[in-house]
C-alpha cells in the first residue's frame, strides 16, 4: 500500500536554489521524514551536498533530519552557512 | 539585537546608539569584503539570507552572549545583496562596564554567527566566475586553519 500524500512548501537557498532552479515550490510527497525527502531531491536535481552536510528548518525552526513531515509544513534545507 | 539590511552599514551610528553612562568598554568589530580568498582574486561578494531564521538565530546568539558575559548590550547587523570590496558585511558593537566582557562577547557573537546563522556568500572572482562558499569542507578548513594558528 502506498503512503498517503501530503503537500508541503519547500524553500531553496544558495547552491540548492541554483541546482533546483527555483526559490520555492509547493510539492506533493509521501509522508516521509526530512532526510528521505532530501535524498529524493538530491537524486532528482543533483544536489552536490551530502545529507550529512545540510540541516533542515521546518516552519522556521532548526529540526532533526529524522523529523516526519506533516501536511502544510514549510521546509528549507540549510547548506553550510558562510555569513560574516 | 540582531538586524539585517540591504543598505550600507554605518558602524558609527550603531556605536552612538549603544553608548550610555554606565559603559566603560565598547568593542566594535567589522567584517569587510576583502580582495582575495584561498588564493583567488575576489572583486565582489553576494550574500543571500533566509531572513526569518537568520533573525531568530541571530537573536538567540545575542541573548546567549548576554547570558554568558557581563555586558550591558550588544547589537549585530548583517548586510545582504551585492557588496563591493571593503564594504561592511557585518558590524557588531558590544558595550559593557569593563573591557574583558566586551571583547569576549564580541568574539563569541562573530564566531557563532559564522557557524550558525543562515546566510550564504557567493564569491565573484576577478577571473569572471562565481561560486557559493558552502562547500562541505569550508567549516573543516576553517577549523583546521584556526587550530594551526593556535599551535604554531
Amino acid at each position: 500500500m502506498s503512503s498517503p500524500q501530503i503537500s508541503i512548501k519547500i524553500r531553496y537557498f544558495a547552491s540548492l536554489r541554483d541546482a533546483r532552479g527555483l526559490a520555492t515550490e509547493q510539492r506533493a510527497i509521501p509522508a516521509v521524514n526530512a532526510m528521505d525527502l532530501y535524498r529524493e531531491l538530491q537524486e532528482a536535481y543533483g544536489f552536490r551536498l551530502d545529507p550529512s552536510e545540510v540541516r533542515v528548518a521546518i516552519n522556521g525552526h532548526f529540526t532533526p533530519m529524522e523529523t516526519r513531515l506533516c501536511h502544510g509544513d514549510e521546509l528549507a534545507f540549510i547548506p553550510p552557512v558562510s555569513g560574516g | 539585537m540582531f538586524l539585517l539590511t540591504e543598505s550600507p552599514i554605518n558602524t558609527l551610528e550603531l556605536v552612538n546608539s549603544l553608548a550610555e553612562a554606565s559603559v566603560g568598554g565598547l568593542v566594535s568589530f567589522e567584517g569587510r569584503v576583502r580582495d582575495h580568498n584561498a588564493g583567488r582574486a575576489v572583486e565582489a561578494l553576494e550574500y543571500e539570507v533566509y531572513p526569518e531564521l537568520a533573525l531568530s538565530e541571530g537573536n538567540v546568539i545575542i541573548n546567549e552572549a548576554k547570558a554568558k558575559f557581563p555586558i550591558v548590550s550588544a547589537t549585530a547587523i548583517h548586510r545582504h545583496g551585492l557588496l563591493n570590496l571593503q564594504d561592511i558585511a557585518i558590524s557588531i558593537v558590544v558595550v559593557a562596564s569593563h573591557r574583558d566582557a566586551a571583547f569576549e562577547a564580541c568574539r563569541y557573537i562573530i564566531d557563532e554567527v559564522k557557524q550558525r546563522v543562515p546566510i550564504w556568500k557567493r564569491e565573484h572572482y576577478r577571473a569572471g566566475s562565481k561560486e557559493w562558499v558552502d562547500c562541505p569542507g569550508c567549516r573543516v578548513h576553517r577549523r583546521e586553519r584556526q587550530e594551526s594558528v593556535v599551535t604554531t
